[in-house]
């Protein structure tokens, strides 16, 4: 191994602190099923209702905590077999009007493509989707409530697996994985505003995420999550690109094969920086549609240069000499919940601490 | 779920950081099964000799962090499964959730508080302690020439203790025998209650070697027998690597190493042992105190074996054929599964004994005369005893009074008895090889009874013994030793028997002991009884104590460089607020 600092113990604990906490994940998880349950319960929709998954950073593993006083969101998309010859997306969208007043009263409002639903620890939005082909419908996956509301990271960990699903195996749960053709077709969503059906495909997405994470040592989400905690943090007034652009641009440029979420965060950085202030045209995971499309090109231009400056504050952490220099450069760089190394201490001075102490011990007997 | 990591811990985790090169660390995670924090991480290595160059393994801390015992386990999945010295025994039931049974003992030479300090220090400066552990434990290096033998931990479940009693000369006898390996071994129990390896039978059974024990077998009283079988082997019973073996057939494995068929071993001693109840085996090993050295001792490793097979477990009639026991005991007695129930066993050898506060071998190797069992003497008998003097005689004729309590070592359960012979027995008690006597007091008719002795020690501060001592004949050393008012002066003289004279004693000792009466006479002295006359001298047992130290220091000084005249008074040294500051010694 070589004397590279990467930090892994620093950035754990960086990470635990700008996470969701358990009461957080909690509060959607059972947003989600209550939600669930009363769409299941309700005999209106009981005829189009296939299933409801939950996707968005939460379900990518990318979602850091909210700001303060502010709620975590999540989307919940709800799978119907409702046909785009029989339904105009704003009668799509109306489908669920008279479920969410019974359930959600004055706590809803319609938006462009989905119902926002405004809960008091979470903010839920409901997104319908037409499922296209029976196949899709029938998707191990979506039937599957494993794959209903566990994030990316509890995927890959067997014990939050046998404690969601204790009578599943992790072997099982691998292969229903590998077997599902979730990644072939995607969904399709109504667009209230623009009177059209368009295509989405939370599900390449999901996979997308998975494979990179893979390639990544599983460090590919926190890469993610620390460069989305700089930028909300440390530009504040900056808003664009934010959400999936940003994290769809990160993973981009994420190289496979990262030892550490260090070594990511700087060569994410880097290769961002290297891509120059043109706003960069991106392809959705499994669609055509660019992610940047929302994006000025002022505001990526502004993006850019603050890119720049985080490059280079990363690589001098990176190289940094000792503990607590690349802590301190690292904190700089993502604020004070990056935990900072005690001042160093020569090992001559550690020496005689420990020789100090023995000394001591040496004249008491007891 | 995970209990919240508390700051300190996830502070002490990132000091790691460190040693990255070194190890791979994970996260804190709450055992419940034994109340710890454990931290998994993965220990890398340059290059593999005896340990694969990555292994798991944790590190336990309690809660009370960083007050607390820091252990280091090799991990449950995938952890090391060898035993390497100075690491607990690595093949029995797992600690917790995510360890294996073998933490590694991270403090061979006592340095365990200085790898403590602050929480970030104190992990750290473990983790560092424990990579040098890994590197020696992969380089074969944990045991250099040189070192303390340190035997395999033993699987020991019940409190039992077996003494033995092995030294130098014990094993001349059994190299006097080469060809007894083996034999049947009586086991005694002495009148504490404690069980003795007492005498060792060869296949002819003859008496190869029986044991001194001290006084603490009563003579007279019944003892209580048992029967084991003895076995000696090169080396200390141990498997993969240095794991003591935890059951019969890993038992076997060792002894098959040792080219010992432990079943015929068995088999030919059992005759005699099939009777229903449990008997010992002892596995006798020669061993030197430090690695690469001769042996100079026998170690005994015992467990109780499971009862023999019994011609009447076969219903009527039974079965006589010995074979038939034979092969019941190694199928199903013996089974490689049965596990081996090791009780643990101590050397009472002196030296073995007393080697944390041994007094000089030329003290220890005399018949000493102890002449009064007083304050001063009770505790100077206590002090030898437990510095490894085993022949003792104490001479006095008084009893024990309750007002004794306040300075003595008897007790006041002890008040009436025979002081001399309480004391001894009390001794006798204290040390199993201990052979202490009671006997009355010394007088000018029985005086020549000392020239019985190598040393002779006069506690009794009585001008009639000093008279009695007068014009006795002989080399050996005595020393006379008494203190002053509230023991702030002590007075030791040594001369032999024959240079010993009461006038030169008064005439040495007086004029401190004039000015010491002088200044006895202006204070009130404690009064105890309703006597017409009796008063005590203060005294202290903190007094008395630090005065018996200062004599027994003294004697063993002086009888170590052979000195054979010395009179010494040592004077204690106060402050205005009455601290002791310092103890000065006159010469006289």
């Amino acid at each position: 191994m070589s004397n590279t600092l990467h930090m892994k113990t620093y950035f754990d604990d960086f990470l635990k602190s700008i996470r969701l906490s358990e009461e957080q994940k909690k509060a959607l998880v059972d947003a989600h099923t209550e939600l669930r349950d009363n769409l299941n319960a309700d005999t209106s929709l009981s005829d189009v209702l296939v299933s409801t998954f939950l996707q968005g950073s939460y379900r990518r593993s990318t979602i850091i905590k909210p700001a303060s006083g502010q709620s975590s969101d999540v989307d919940v998309v709800v799978v119907t077999n409702i046909s785009e010859e029989e339904y105009t997306p704003a009668k799509a969208l109306d489908l669920f009007l008279g479920f969410l007043e019974e359930h959600y009263p004055n706590q809803y409002e319609r938006q462009g493509r989905s119902w926002g639903i405004h809960l008091e620890e979470a903010d839920i939005d409901l997104v319908p989707t037409s499922a296209p082909n029976e196949a899709l419908s029938e998707s191990a996956a979506i039937r599957n409530s494993v794959f209903s509301s566990l994030d990316i990271e509890a995927l890959s960990n067997p014990e939050a697996l046998s404690k969601a699903y204790g009578s599943r195996t992790a072997s099982t749960i691998d292969t229903l994985i590998e077997s599902d053709d979730w990644k072939s077709d995607p969904l399709r969503i109504p667009d209230r505003e623009a009177n059209v059906w368009e295509s989405t495909d939370p599900l390449s997405q999901i996979s997308w995420t998975i494979e990179k994470n893979a390639k990544c040592s599983g460090h590919y989400v926190n890469v993610v999550k620390a460069i989305k905690w700089w930028w909300r943090t440390q530009h504040p007034d900056k808003k664009y690109p934010k959400g999936y652009p940003l994290e769809h641009l990160v993973g981009d440029c994420c190289p496979d094969g990262i030892e550490s979420v260090a070594e990511g965060v700087v060569t994410t950085l880097e290769a961002i920086a290297k891509m120059g202030p043109s706003k960069p045209v991106l392809p959705d995971r499994g669609l055509p549609n660019d992610v940047m499309a929302r994006v000025s090109q002022v505001d990526y231009a502004v993006f850019h240069r603050c890119i720049v400056d985080a490059a280079m504050l990363a690589r001098e952490a990176f190289d940094a000499e000792d503990v607590y220099t690349a802590s301190k450069k690292w904190r700089d760089l993502f604020g004070n919940e990056f935990p900072l190394a005690p001042e160093p201490e020569t090992k001559a001075a550690f020496t005689a601490r420990a020789g100090a102490v023995t000394t001591l011990s040496e004249a008491n007997f007891a | 779920m995970n209990a919240e990591v508390p700051e300190p811990l996830c502070r002490a985790r990132r000091s790691l950081e460190g040693l990255a090169s070194f190890i791979t660390v994970g996260d804190w995670i709450w055992d419940d099964e034994i109340a710890e924090w454990c931290l998994p991480f993965r220990a890398h290595l340059k290059h593999s000799r005896r340990i694969p160059k990555t292994t798991p393994w944790v590190i336990t801390v309690s809660s009370a962090f960083p007050d607390c015992k820091i252990k280091v386990y090799p991990a449950l999945d995938g952890g090391i499964e060898d035993t390497h010295p100075h690491q607990s025994n690595n093949g029995l039931e797992s600690h917790g959730k995510y360890c294996r049974s073998g933490n590694v003992c991270l403090f061979p030479e006592n340095t365990e508080q200085g790898l403590r300090g602050s929480a970030d220090f104190t992990l750290l400066s473990h983790a560092a302690r424990f990579l040098q552990w890994l590197e020696s434990a992969n380089e074969g290096s944990l045991i250099k020439d040189g070192d303390h033998v340190e035997f395999p931990m033993q699987n020991i479940r019940r409190r039992d203790l077996v003494l033995y009693c092995e030294d130098g000369v014990s094993k001349m006898i059994w190299d006097s025998h080469p060809s007894c390996r083996d034999g049947v071994v009586e086991i005694t129990e002495n009148n504490l209650g404690q069980t003795c390896l007492s005498a060792f039978y060869g296949a002819d059974s003859g008496l190869i070697r029986g044991v001194g024990w001290g006084t603490i077998f009563e003579k007279d009283r019944q003892k209580r027998t048992d029967w084991g079988i003895w076995l000696l082997a090169s080396s200390v019973p141990h498997v993969r690597c240095w794991q003591s073996p935890n059951t019969y057939g890993e038992l076997r494995e060792w002894a098959k190493e040792e080219k010992l068929d432990l079943d015929d071993i068995i088999g030919r001693n059992a005759s005699t042992l099939r009777d229903g109840l449990r008997h010992y085996l002892a596995i006798g090993v020669p061993c030197s105190s430090k690695a690469g050295e001769d042996p100079i001792s026998l170690s005994w490793f015992v467990a109780i074996m499971p009862t023999l097979a019994d011609e009447n477990e076969f219903g009527k009639g039974g079965i006589h054929n010995h074979k038939v026991l034979r092969t019941v005991d190694r199928c199903k007695t013996f089974a490689s599964n049965v596990l081996v129930d090791w009780i643990d066993s101590t050397n009472c050898s002196k030296d073995q004994m007393f080697s944390r506060g041994s007094l000089c071998e030329e003290l220890t190797d005399s018949r000493i005369a102890l002449i009064g069992a007083g304050s001063l003497g009770s505790m100077v008998a206590n002090s030898l005893i437990r510095g490894g003097v085993t022949d003792l005689c104490i001479f006095d004729s008084d009893s024990f009074g309750i007002g004794n309590v306040a300075r003595h070592h008897l007790r006041a359960c002890d008040a009436g008895t025979d002081k001399a012979a309480t004391l001894a027995a009390v001794l006798n008690a204290t040390s199993p090889i201990a052979e202490v006597k009671g006997r009355s007091a010394i007088d000018k008719d029985n005086a020549s009874t000392l020239r019985g002795f190598d040393i002779i020690i006069d506690c009794s501060s009585s001008p009639s013994v000093l008279a009695a001592l007068d014009n006795l004949e002989g080399s050996q050393a005595l020393f006379v030793c008494s203190f002053g008012y509230a023991a702030e002066k002590v007075y030791i003289s040594l001369n032999t028997l024959s240079s010993f004279f009461s006038e030169n004693y008064r005439n040495t000792f007086g004029e401190l002991m004039r000015e010491e009466a002088a200044f006895v006479q202006e204070k009130e002295l404690p009064w105890e009884g309703i006597g017409c006359w009796s008063p005590v001298f203060p005294a202290k047992n903190s007094d008395v104590s630090r005065a018996a130290s200062i004599v027994v220091d003294c004697i063993d000084r002086l009888v170590e460089k052979r000195k054979t005249r010395a009179n010494y008074a040592y004077i204690s040294k106060r402050d205005v607020d009455g601290s002791l500051t310092a103890i000065e010694r006159v010469e006289l």
